[in-house]
């Protein structure tokens, strides 16, 4: 029971009474939200954005920020898509983990300038985007690169009991192992650490700099596996328009959304995940409502900014508590006895 | 075995200062050490080189007999020592179990991170001690004393062999420090060697065995508890004839009309502050780390939100909402942080004096070098600040003529300053500098300025300022005049519940 009162109490709960909420109305407004090519489409889009948000939900939990994980992805997945077009005979899994590698090693880069030229990573990764994103870019001249490798575009097409994607399942799986190294690791653990106070965690002898590498070589190999099963579905690669939709960013917004702390150290990957169907829910719904297709850039941003109220609202509330509890609470224990 | 540290002739200087010279004492395992001294005796200095956090310039530690060094303060915790500072070293939003064992999280056999382990291992640690913390609560929603309480924990934890505390009593209620002293006495039943730093003598005569008195970064004496007194100890402590110091002050002592009048002032952290301060007054703000004194003056000075109350200069209600409205108001803040808050430390001289003044300082819409730098000259002249020349970085000068190029800044003839305050002005700067000081806040009241001087420094403020006021827990506790000031009393004000 205490615990079943506890998880009502969360702000995770709130946000899934919100995405409810938001679905029953959106589908009184318009029942074709629900139709089964819809709903398909939503789990889709959460395939690919659940992906690149593990990894990101993760390096903001550590206090770091990827900004570059886009162009990363979008880098990832040409490099599968020229790999299949330049070597006809190459089996799509060797494709697969070549470009997942190209992904670590993008990470890596990133690291690099972070632990060796000491550079912040909201910095860095605003470089290595460009880089990253500008190179993909010019290799295509801004165009697609077509896939034509049937058993691999199969797997955007399989569905279990014709609606879930398989996809889907690949995301649902990622996301639990990034829960699991999360809640059931020391390395997980330490991550909490590092993002709630790098000073302290630091003097109990975890490593800033080893836990930012990790993560971030991880991080690029989600990325490049969310820009996998996009290319999978789309059945191309395409840079330029990846990098436009800013995928990266969305899950971002869904990671803040779900109670992540952008300080880092707090929040959990369930609330995260949370945060990006509530997200969907609403972008899937102005679309069937037929709002103007860009409106919803608009509303993301305008989420993003509320998410943000709301981390700022609590770490203030968390401050002022470690500020004021020492004279509040004497002066109260002082009244009652 | 028996186990001891032992300090060897430590020596450490700062630019301008000699912060510990030739310091050499012992501490024995199952005793409480306790360091005395007053501000600025080397007290925190001796503390950051046992932490790891500085290296000394001269001589060495040893640890039962065995010379030990510090590459960092990771490297200290490794070999054996923590100290619990002030600042807490914890992990704010994480609990309270996983702050214990920060580092060290327990797995089971499957190399996984084991919660119920570490849950029954941190409720041990709890149980020992004795207090009502669940292990699984948030660090950063529990009160200052049992973050503290988690801090000692976790050097238990750790094994520590040395375990110093830094003013572990300033935050914390008479029942907390009674908590906080059983856990001390259990520590040192179980043979741990422990310093402690505090300024309160009622405490330090409770729960030491040997005290250590330091002044001016030297060693006066060593001592048993059980063989001296408070009287011993005061004398000392203070020692050095500072009687002639404040003697020698040419004071202001004619006062104008109310300058600056504040009417039950309410903000996050302090309640119905009420004072009125007169053209040519000093007025000290004493009391405890902690009580609301900065809080006070950065509501003045519009850097902390103002809830509810009133202000009024010469008579006039004003809003303060911005430290601008403030200084458009003829406030003048010198924050306690100098270095942090006072100036921009990588500036030159020239700069940081300039700064709040640069729109006075144009020839049509560009800056004029040459009034910038006469304005430099000017301050550099009125408060004979020690420099080679105005481009020098405020980095490269000594502490007490940094705060002097703060001073010149608020003073200077372009800024109208009616009412100067001054947060903890005199803090690691030396003796010398601190007497020049005193006298240019009395040269300031002469001149018609409102002065107000917070000070951890009971003497100081007793002797500098005309009217004291009080202050505990958020609250004024009491006011009274120069002339009536005495130690005993505004320490008995300070710490009155």
């Amino acid at each position: 029971m205490g615990r079943i009162k506890k998880l009502l109490n969360t702000k995770t709960f709130g946000l899934i009474v919100a995405t409810i909420v938001l679905a029953i109305i959106v589908t009184a407004l318009n029942p074709s939200f629900v139709a089964r090519g819809n709903i398909r489409n939503l789990l889709n889009t959460l395939s690919f954005q659940g992906v690149m948000l593990a990894g990101i939900a993760i390096l903001l939990m550590s206090g770091n920020i990827d900004l570059s994980s886009g162009a990363v992805a979008a880098m990832g997945s040409l490099v599968f898509a020229l790999l299949l077009k330049g070597f006809p005979g190459m089996p799509w899994p060797v494709a697969l983990v070549l470009s997942l590698a190209a992904g670590a090693i993008m990470g890596l880069v990133n690291v690099f300038f972070m632990n060796v030229v000491n550079l912040v990573p909201f910095i860095v990764t605003i470089g290595t985007s460009s880089i990253f994103g500008g190179i993909a870019t010019v290799i295509t001249r801004g165009n697609a690169v077509p896939v034509n490798v049937p058993s691999f575009l199969n797997l955007g097409k399989i569905a279990f009991f014709k609606s879930i994607p398989f996809v889907f399942v690949v995301m649902v799986a990622v996301v639990l192992i990034h829960a699991f190294v999360l809640y059931k690791t020391r390395f997980g653990r330490s991550i909490y650490m590092v993002g709630g106070n790098p000073q302290a965690a630091r003097l109990c002898g975890l490593s800033i700099n080893r836990t930012r590498a990790i993560l971030f070589v991880s991080n690029g190999v989600m990325s490049t596996l969310g820009g996998l099963i996009w290319v999978c579905l789309r059945k191309q690669s395409n840079p330029a328009s990846f990098i436009a939709a800013a995928p990266n960013m969305q899950a971002i917004i869904a990671t803040l959304l779900g109670g992540v702390s952008f300080m880092g150290g707090a929040g959990g990957i369930g609330g995260a995940c949370v945060g990006l169907v509530l997200l969907n829910v609403f972008n899937t719904g102005l679309a069937v409502l037929k709002a103007p297709a860009y409106i919803s850039v608009a509303v993301n941003g305008l989420l993003l900014i509320i998410a943000l109220i709301i981390d700022n609202v609590n770490s203030m509330r968390m401050r002022r508590m470690l500020m004021v509890s020492a004279i509040k609470e004497g002066a109260k224990k002082r009244a009652a006895s | 075995m028996e186990q001891y540290l032992e300090f060897c002739r430590i020596g450490k200087a700062y630019p301008g200062v000699q912060a510990l010279k030739d310091i050499s004492f012992r501490a024995e395992g199952g005793k409480v050490l306790a360091l005395i001294g007053e501000n600025g005796a080397g007290k925190s200095t001796l503390l950051k080189i046992l932490s790891g956090d500085q290296k000394p310039d001269e001589g060495y530690m040893m640890l039962n007999g065995e010379e030990i060094s510090f590459d960092s303060p990771c490297d200290a915790i490794n070999k054996g020592i923590s100290v619990i500072y002030q600042e807490r070293q914890l992990i704010p939003s994480v609990s309270v179990m996983e702050n214990i064992y920060a580092g060290d999280l327990p797995v089971s056999k499957l190399g996984l991170f084991n919660k119920k382990q570490l849950k029954k291992q941190a409720q041990e640690i709890i149980d020992k001690f004795g207090l009502p913390i669940d292990p699984t609560d948030t660090v950063g929603f529990l009160s200052v004393a049992y973050q503290q309480m988690v801090e000692i924990m976790k050097a238990y934890r750790r094994n520590s062999q040395v375990i110093a505390f830094d003013e572990p009593t300033a935050p914390l209620t008479d029942k907390e420090i009674d908590i906080l002293f059983k856990l001390i006495e259990q520590l040192k039943a179980e043979g741990k060697i422990i310093l402690y730093v505090s300024h309160r003598m009622a405490e330090i005569f409770k729960i030491s065995d040997e005290i250590v008195v330091l002044k001016d970064g030297e060693l006066v004496k060593t001592l048993k508890t059980s063989e001296t007194n408070e009287t011993e100890l005061i004398k000392a402590m203070v020692g050095r004839d500072i009687g002639d110091t404040y003697k020698n002050l040419k004071r202001n002592n004619k006062f104008g009309e109310v300058l600056l009048e504040v009417n039950n002032l309410n903000t996050h952290v302090v309640s119905d502050i009420s004072f009125k301060l007169r053209k040519g007054e000093i007025i000290g703000f004493a009391g405890l780390v902690g009580s609301g004194r900065t809080e006070v003056v950065r509501a003045l000075f519009g850097a902390d939100p103002i809830l509810s109350g009133e202000i009024k200069i010469n008579g006039d209600p004003v809003r303060i909402r911005s430290p601008r409205e403030a200084i458009d108001n003829g406030i003048a803040l010198c924050p306690e942080d100098r270095k942090e808050q006072g100036l921009i430390i990588w500036r030159s001289i020239k700069d940081n004096i300039c700064m709040p003044v640069l729109d006075k300082l144009k020839k049509g819409i560009f800056m004029d070098p040459k009034a910038k730098e006469e304005l430099t000259i000017d301050a550099i002249e009125r408060l004979s600040i020690k420099t080679t020349n105005i481009d020098k970085t405020v980095m490269e000068l000594s502490g007490g003529n940094q705060q002097k190029v703060i001073l010149g800044r608020w003073t200077s003839d372009k800024i109208v300053t009616k009412i100067l305050i001054l947060d903890e002005p005199t803090k690691g700067i030396d003796v010398g500098s601190k007497a020049e000081i005193y006298q240019m806040m009395c040269d300031f009241a002469t001149a018609g300025i409102g002065v107000i001087f917070i000070s951890s420094e009971l003497t100081e403020v007793i002797n500098v300022a005309d009217t004291i006021i009080v202050m505990h827990n958020g609250h004024i506790t009491g006011q009274i005049s120069r002339e009536e000031a005495t130690e005993e009393k505004v320490l008995a004000m300070a710490m009155l519940d």
